[in-house]
């Protein structure tokens, strides 16, 4: 008990200590100039405008987090529903394998980034063609997790299946998936990290508003304090994320231990 | 037992400050020494008469803007002059921007983004280039805002009413002159920006999407804006009639350069003004442009790039000496609206009407140059 | 029924691969002859031509392999550094409580900010030149190996360092023959992965500003309405890519061969 404590107070401290010498560099030692890189008093101070003002990108960060969250929630659901059982059927069919892997593999090298212009071709610029973008960054660890969750069945179990006259589909259904589910889990969450990590690029596809549409628009306008502000956020939303889905996993994956 | 709690703070400060300090700090040593390189080249300039000019970084844009500066170069003026200058190219004005704060660039050719270099970032305004003809707002013509038609009694060039233009869905790059016409389209209706909605995306796929019937409208620029009057498409207002400025695309260039190597600046601008009078003859400036924009890639049709030799014209040493000419004068004007939407603090408004410096262009046309 | 999970021949695997991927092309093609969308898209034997042409007439200024030699050699050099950087980071959070609860806090907040966000400062810090494209590279790759190396040493079994303890190991010589050789699989997955992740942050680099690439080619093809150079950028990021992840599993086969014999 003690220990943990001992834990955050250095993790708080570390933060504040990031925080003090930013300070220091920006604001006392003004080694540089506000219109490069701000101090973090004004990009505080930004931040709370920001929160109430629109200016100067037509939306407050509210709003922009709002936008950006909507949309990686979006790719991210849409990568979990199609990602994981296709990656389940990849592991479990062998000839699904030999069929869709070559093609998988291809794909899954390209960013996010460079399918945005083949995006609005295909879906043209509405919400639709962001969240496709978001999905394919999403939909690769879900996927690539539940496949390798599902080859982790023991043969062993599955010879048990047989014995007591299970269907193929049984077996998957009660012995591989179970045995998966950590790894899905694993997978849910990574696809929640690209996701997020994946707005950015997806808003530079004709956006009005989102935090990635607010750093590109605070660009070549001198507002760095904008920029960090977005940086920051999409930072700690991201942090909180993984946060909040490794409580979850803790949880469901210690339930099927128990199982 | 104290000590043992002490060295963890103590080591944990040490630790979160060698962190914090790696990445401002590499910015910082790199940036302080280019600092330290350009001082010094200052020194070494005064010296030596000539010849030992150190590189000077100019970024440009392949538009109008661009191309007297490739023009003078590809004539080797700046080498006869004696400069060292090392053209980079880029696609939009903000990356120019950022390339300026950085300390990356010590001249730059460019558009309408110029304004947020000269309000925050200690840069002096040297000379118009081009005049920016061309731009428009287009709709289609069966929506409802073409058929609106001209129901401004002062303005009959603009067309729609604020029915209609209300909640229209724009098209355009945000922080370039189209949005600066687009808000300013509105507000002849008395409709802030925030009754419209601007999408932003980069020209070309802004021209795509809205040629495929994404969007109500689109703000465009010579040579979208030709193919969309070619397609049939109505223009709603164009930049001058939508904004009463004559704007100019020009040069600008950090003040620290200006103070430290004016006579470099001078130079560049003497070939520049040199490179605009080449240009005036058509066919020499439509021949130079088309091989330009073929080695970069830039879309253009025959018919269009004569439309944009039209509707753009170069500031060579004829405009800058006659009588009605007065240099840099739409930036206060776009200064001030831009103000108003929040995009330049009010603290900078006056660094804008300071940085425009007619002295360069002035020498070189050999004439006084007004503000 | 006897190994459910056991691999295809590789002939098989191979015939398959080339069924598939010409059944996708084939896709690719319908859907460009008979639909709406071939009036924007190029199809398969467009792109494909045009890749092949490519290695004899440049793009641009440069062919097209001397622009993935381009790319490459920015990804090589930021994906080292990266991965160097990353698992030393990582093996010492991983290791040692106080680095642990001094750098993870930052380090989770900084994850999550993808290549282009850092872009603007990273102009500000390193320029337009390499040294932006190096860092945002190299920033990918630090993130996904320090994330490798940590859980690395976190999952090294606790009964193997109470044993060694027990039998009088101190704790350095428990790090090194230990820790150490029980986190290397961990570190090469989490190479695999930076090598994935590096390769795809080429495009984010180079849009800093460049005049060759791969990433150069989509963002210019963009700028351009040129579908089929586009296409081509992706055809390239993805055959590369590809080869990037089968090499990077051959190396780890070669390297850690304990590891595949015990599977």
């Amino acid at each position: 008990m003690k220990k943990k404590a001992n834990y955050w107070y250095l993790s708080i401290l570390s933060i504040l200590a990031f925080i003090f010498i930013w300070w220091l560099f920006c604001d006392v030692l003004k080694m540089t100039k506000e219109s490069t890189l701000p101090g973090p008093i004004k990009v505080m101070e930004t931040f709370i405008k920001k929160l109430s003002s629109t200016a100067p990108d037509g939306a407050t960060l509210i709003e922009h987090i709002g936008s950006s969250l909507k949309i990686s929630m979006g790719g991210w659901a849409m990568g979990v529903v199609i990602g994981t059982p296709l990656g389940i059927c990849m592991a479990w069919y062998k000839k699904i394998d030999l069929f869709v892997r070559p093609v998988f593999d291809l794909i899954r090298p390209v960013p996010g980034l460079a399918w945005i212009p083949l995006m609005i071709i295909l879906f043209g610029i509405g919400l639709t063609s962001k969240i496709v973008t978001v999905f394919l960054s999403a939909f690769v660890p879900c996927v690539l997790n539940s496949y390798t969750g599902i080859r982790q069945t023991k043969d062993v179990h599955l010879w048990v299946g047989q014995t007591f006259g299970a269907s193929n589909f049984q077996m998957l259904i009660n012995i591989a998936v179970p045995t998966a589910l950590p790894l899905v889990m694993t997978g849910v969450r990574v696809a929640l990290g690209a996701s997020w990590t994946c707005i950015v690029a997806a808003e530079m596809l004709a956006s009005t508003k989102g935090l990635g549409y607010m750093i590109q628009q605070a660009r070549g306008i001198f507002r760095p304090d904008i920029i960090i502000c977005g940086m920051i956020a999409i930072g700690v939303i991201g942090a909180l994320f993984s946060w909040l889905l490794s409580l979850i996993e803790n949880r469901i994956v210690r339930g099927a231990k128990h199982i | 037992m104290k000590l043992k709690k002490v060295i963890p703070v103590m080591m944990s400060i040490v630790m979160a400050c060698s962190l914090a300090a790696c990445s401002p700090k590499a910015g910082q040593d790199s940036k302080d020494n280019s600092e330290a390189n350009s001082s010094g080249q200052g020194e070494v300039q005064q010296d030596d008469s000539k010849k030992d000019f150190d590189v000077l970084n100019v970024g440009i844009l392949v538009s109008t803007v661009g191309i007297p500066a490739l023009y003078a170069q590809e004539q080797g003026w700046f080498e006869e002059a004696g400069l060292d200058v090392n053209l980079q190219i880029f696609a939009t004005g903000a990356p120019v921007n950022e390339a300026i704060a950085a300390g990356e660039l010590d001249i730059a050719c460019s558009g309408f983004a110029s304004i947020y270099s000269l309000a925050n970032a200690d840069c002096t305004y040297l000379a118009d280039i081009n005049t920016t003809g061309g731009m428009g707002l287009y709709v289609n013509p069966d929506s409802a805002v073409a058929k609106a038609g001209n129901t401004l009694a002062d303005n009959a060039d603009i067309i729609g009413d604020a029915a209609t233009v209300k909640g229209l869905k724009i098209l355009e790059p945000l922080g370039t002159a189209v949005q600066y016409m687009t808000e300013c389209y509105a507000a002849k209706f008395g409709l802030s920006p925030d009754d419209i909605e601007q999408t932003n995306m980069e020209y070309a796929a802004a021209f795509q999407a809205f040629t495929t019937g994404e969007g109500d409208a689109m703000a465009a620029n010579p040579p979208y804006s030709y193919q969309l009057e070619d397609l049939g498409y109505t223009k709603v207002c164009s930049f001058d009639a939508a904004t009463g400025v004559n704007m100019y695309d020009g040069a600008f260039a950090r003040n620290e350069v200006v103070e430290k190597r004016s006579e470099e600046v001078q130079l560049f601008v003497n070939c520049i003004v040199k490179a605009m009078d080449a240009l005036q003859d058509s066919d020499v400036r439509y021949e130079f442009t088309s091989q330009k924009y073929k080695d970069n890639a830039q879309d253009f049709s025959e018919e269009n790039l004569k439309k944009e030799l039209v509707d753009r014209t170069y500031c060579g040493t004829a405009s800058l000496t006659s009588a009605d000419y007065k240099f840099g004068e739409a930036w206060p004007a776009i200064a001030e609206f831009l103000v108003t939407a929040e995009k330049i603090t009010a603290d900078n408004l006056p660094n804008v009407e300071s940085s425009l410096n007619p002295a360069f262009v002035s020498t070189a046309a050999g004439s006084e140059v007004s503000k | 029924m006897k190994n459910r999970f056991k691999d295809a021949a590789s002939y098989e695997k191979m015939i398959c691969a080339g069924i598939s991927i010409l059944g996708f092309l084939c896709l690719w093609q319908l859907v460009v002859s008979f639909t709406a969308v071939g009036e924007l898209l190029s199809g398969p034997l467009i792109v494909l031509s045009k890749f092949v042409t490519s290695i004899a007439e440049p793009i641009g200024t440069y062919t097209i392999q001397l622009h993935i030699f381009w790319s490459l050699s920015r990804v090589m050099i930021g994906f080292a550094l990266g991965s160097a950087v990353g698992i030393v980071v990582g093996i010492l959070m991983g290791w040692f409580k106080i680095i642990d609860a001094v750098v993870r806090p930052l380090f989770e907040i900084i994850r999550p900010i993808p290549p282009i966000a850092w872009i603007p400062l990273s102009i500000l810090w390193f320029g337009l030149g390499e040294g932006s494209k190096y860092f945002l590279i190299f920033y990918a790759a630090f993130c996904g190996i320090t994330m490798n190396a940590y859980s690395g040493v976190k999952s090294v079994d606790p009964v193997l360092i109470g044993a060694a303890k027990m039998l009088g190991a101190n704790n350095r010589q428990v790090f090194t023959t230990i820790v150490l050789p029980s986190c290397i699989p961990h570190i090469f997955a989490g190479l695999q992965i930076a090598i994935g992740t590096s390769w795809a942050t080429v495009v984010a680099a180079e849009m800093v500003r460049s005049t060759e690439g791969v990433g150069w080619m989509i963002i210019k093809g963009q700028d351009s309405n040129s579908t089929v150079q586009i296409l081509v950028g992706i055809v390239a990021i993805g055959i590369v890519g590809y080869i990037l992840a089968v090499s990077m599993r051959a190396i780890e086969a070669k390297l850690c061969v304990w590891r595949v014999r015990g599977k």
